[in-house]
């Protein structure tokens, strides 16, 4: 009988709290006026259509002549590099004293269904890569690719050596022939021509998503549980609603490169078999003789390690290294050892090679 | 948040009643029972229970919050049922000893339950209310298209909280047993479940496609064959024995018979005269196929994905047994939920793995993705008289744009090595490329 009056007593207490808890809630929602993310200050300073060329403000004393330019995926946007500022891989490269540039490149629509991997890579990319040479005074600039945006650089900087000082990928799939990650697996069998052409041209982002979703189908189920822990500080809540912005901003792809991408990597892996032609050019990873620095996570489910480390077998340079993140493929960009760890050895790596 | 507030507040007012009353009635018998050798036990009893809800009233002013929203209905409860399993306990206890003592047996207690039992339903009146003013409030912030899912966890963690309690009993138990189980947690509920974490249309929609298909087919077979009533009667047999969880069989035969019919409609779409109109009946007789050869693919994916599943519920039920007898897992709700997802994810993405999902998880792409492609077509036939842009030409105009920026670009490229050569000092001049300064500062 007592147990039961402790017990009895115990709850109530409980119960009294939670409500306070709830009434923090409603408190912390009520505060919240605006979710804002990407908020380093910025230039546009070119554009070619939809797609546009930032130029970060750097207030900091700089430390390499070399700037930084940051080639982010077609897939989802490139915010994620910038999503508040003490998660922003791009304000902890300025820190470090790192001119840092990076391309948006803008939402895919119909205008842009023949739009194609030349295009982006030897047509934006490339000028992006002159404007920059030619506002310095250089001939190179050192060139970080995210993700697909990593295999645009590596394909960029095999197409034109001369012009890429250092070359960084960042969870990077190079190698599509792998059956443990699932997008790798489901791509084999895909219908590609009846994604693009049933889609007229234009790949839904929420097509994308439906993917991403099943690579794990609980995560979305697992994150909203942890919700009640994150209404309970103001802070936890700005990061949560930033991070479902930028998750739900998925563009369309332009279905031509989406197709090709599909064909020539997914299905025919022809980056590595060197079978892979753009600009009328054959492609040869041992052109690539720059320094190569290849970041991966370690649990990444998006892009499994092997599939990116190969990297650093098949380039032709001799300066190559290899970093290993203890993460998953987003915490890469907004995890604390991001920040802490990874954006310093970034920037201390490209400095010592910055003569 | 008024109405929070007041909510709030009106509620605890009716537990620190309730707590006084209780109090007031406790001393009261301590009054009564001191002096009496033979009611020690009772006093102390009475006395312990005086004290423990002294120091909670107290204790419970100067707490923090700290524990989370998902335990809180689960919380309510269990602290309900405690407190009117004590007061029937209490209740009896003092009828009797009352009775000895000679005194009249009271009805307030019988009020006070009462009291209680009506609290308990404000609480989780009040819980329900505030779940729903919680995602009022989070719901405005949210990007709109990460709503569904927000609403479709709330959904499935809400369903499955319904067998939460003979499930716990199932695993303090440690009865694992597929079979046993699906008396607490039927296949039905599973399918629902699952359904909402998925986003899947509910099995009730695909019953209806089926529906639509057995009518096309036995249409078909009464206008062309002349055989409609068997084969309606036939068609009917074999989805009355369709089985809950295994669909295959019938799948395979819908989507045999629905490619049989089609080949043979092929030869009567060829005798029509040609134009626009017999265009439109081929297209949306073949859209009618590729619908329902995408239905039953769409409720074959389903079906593998549901068989994936069902056997994380034993497998959580022998984990949290382990670890609740163990002592390393405290058995809550939340646990059993986050532990039932875990295992319920391994098990989905291991048959995500295999040959047999990847191709017919592509295929029903494929299928898709053709049914709209014909309907896009059916309405490009039908609006192609009408002042509207229609999807041909935007496609026409946007090969242009991109023969013309291709063409743009190798000009501009020529330009450069042009000016590069000619004039070594000088900038290059950019044609295409708009320069445009704007600054974000924030």
């Amino acid at each position: 009988m007592n147990t039961i009056a402790t017990q009895a007593a115990e709850n109530f207490a409980q119960a009294a709290e939670q409500m306070d808890t709830m009434y923090t809630w409603f408190q912390n929602l009520k505060n919240i006026k605006e979710v804002d993310i990407a908020t380093a200050p910025r230039e546009t300073v070119w554009s070619d259509g939809k797609v546009k060329l930032y130029r970060f403000t750097n207030e900091n004393k700089i430390k390499a002549k070399t700037p930084v330019l940051i080639c982010y995926a077609l897939v989802n946007r490139w915010e994620m590099m910038d999503l508040q500022p003490d998660r922003s891989l791009i304000r902890r490269l300025l820190d470090q004293g790192l001119e840092v540039y990076v391309i948006d490149w803008g939402y895919a629509s119909a205008v842009e269904r023949y739009k194609t991997m030349e295009d982006y890579i030897d047509g934006n990319l490339n000028d992006c890569v002159d404007y920059i040479c030619e506002s310095h005074g250089i001939n190179k600039v050192n060139l970080l690719g995210v993700c697909q945006g990593g295999t645009f650089s590596v394909v960029y900087t095999a197409l034109h050596p001369e012009k890429v000082k250092n070359l960084i990928t960042m969870v990077t799939p190079i190698d599509f022939d792998n059956n443990e990650g699932l997008l790798f697996r489901w791509s084999k069998d895909v219908d590609v021509d009846a994604i693009v052409d049933g889609y007229n041209g234009v790949v839904p982002g929420e097509f994308l998503n439906i993917a991403f979703d099943l690579l794990k189908p609980m995560s979305k189920v697992r994150k909203y549980m942890g919700l009640p822990r994150i209404l309970e500080k103001e802070s936890s809540l700005m990061n949560f609603l930033r991070m479902e912005k930028w998750v739900a901003d998925c563009p369309a792809q332009a279905g031509e490169t989406y197709r090709q991408f599909i064909k020539d990597f997914y299905k025919q892996n022809k980056l590595i078999k060197g079978e892979f032609e753009i600009a009328g050019k054959k492609l040869n990873l041992k052109d690539i003789k720059m320094p190569v620095l290849t970041i991966y996570a370690k649990d990444d489910h998006i892009v499994p390690p092997e599939t990116t480390t190969i990297l650093n077998d098949l380039v032709g340079a001799k300066d190559k290294e290899l970093y290993e993140f203890p993460g998953g493929h987003i915490g890469v960009f907004v995890g604390s050892r991001s920040q802490r760890d990874l954006a310093p050895a970034v920037a201390k790596w490209l400095i010592k090679r910055d003569k | 948040m008024a109405t929070t507030t007041n909510q709030f507040e009106k509620l605890l007012e009716t537990q620190n009643k309730m707590m006084e009353s209780w109090m007031e009635s406790s001393q009261k018998m301590m009054n009564v029972f001191s002096g009496q050798e033979e009611q020690t036990s009772a006093k102390d009893l009475f006395s312990n229970w005086y004290d423990t809800q002294k120091d909670l009233i107290e204790s419970t002013a100067s707490m923090k919050p700290e524990e989370a929203l998902s335990q809180a209905p689960e919380t309510y409860r269990k602290m309900m049922e405690a407190q009117i399993d004590f007061a029937e306990k209490w209740s009896e206890l003092y009828q009797q000893s009352a009775k000895k003592m000679g005194m009249a047996p009271r009805n307030d207690f019988t009020d006070m339950l009462t009291g209680m039992k009506s609290s308990y339903q404000q609480m989780q009146d009040w819980m329900a209310n505030s779940t729903k003013m919680m995602q009022g409030g989070l719901t405005p912030l949210m990007p709109a298209n990460m709503v569904p899912y927000l609403q479709n966890f709330t959904a499935s963690y809400n369903d499955m909280a319904k067998y939460w309690e003979p499930l716990s009993k199932a695993i303090q138990s440690g009865i694992s047993n597929p079979e046993a189980l699906k008396v607490w947690f039927p296949d039905d509920a599973y399918k629902q479940v699952v359904d909402t974490m998925m986003g899947f249309s509910p099995m009730e929609s695909i019953k209806s496609s089926t529906e639509q298909a057995q009518k096309l087919f036995s249409d078909y077979y009464e206008t062309t064959m002349g055989r409609g009533e068997e084969f309606s009667k036939s068609m009917m047999e074999k989805m009355g024995t369709m089985p809950s969880m295994d669909m295959s069989p019938w799948m395979h035969l819908t989507q045999e018979v629905n490619s049989r019919i089609q080949q043979t409609y092929a030869p009567f779409t060829a005798m029509m005269n040609q134009g626009k109109e017999t265009e439109m009946f081929k297209e949306m007789k073949d859209l009618q196929f590729d619908y329902i050869n995408f239905t039953v693919k769409a409720a074959e994916l389903q079906s593998m994905v549901y068989e994936s599943g069902k056997n994380a519920l034993p497998e959580t039920v022998e984990a949290l047994y382990e670890a609740t007898q163990n002592g390393d897992q405290v058995l809550d709700y939340d646990a059993f939920f986050k532990t039932y997802i875990g295992k319920l994810e391994d098990s989905m993405t291991e048959t995500f793995k295999t040959d047999e999902y990847t191709k017919l998880q592509a295929s029903v792409a494929s299928v898709g993705l053709s049914v709209k492609s014909r309907m896009d077509n059916i309405s490009a036939m039908m609006f192609e008289n009408t002042p509207f842009t229609l999807q041909n030409t935007t496609d026409e105009l946007a090969g242009e744009v991109h023969a013309l920026r291709q063409k743009l670009r190798s000009v501009e490229r020529k330009l450069n090595s042009l000016a590069k050569g000619e004039t070594a000092a000088a900038k290059p001049a950019r044609t295409t490329t708009r320069r445009k300064t704007t600054t974000t500062k924030k």
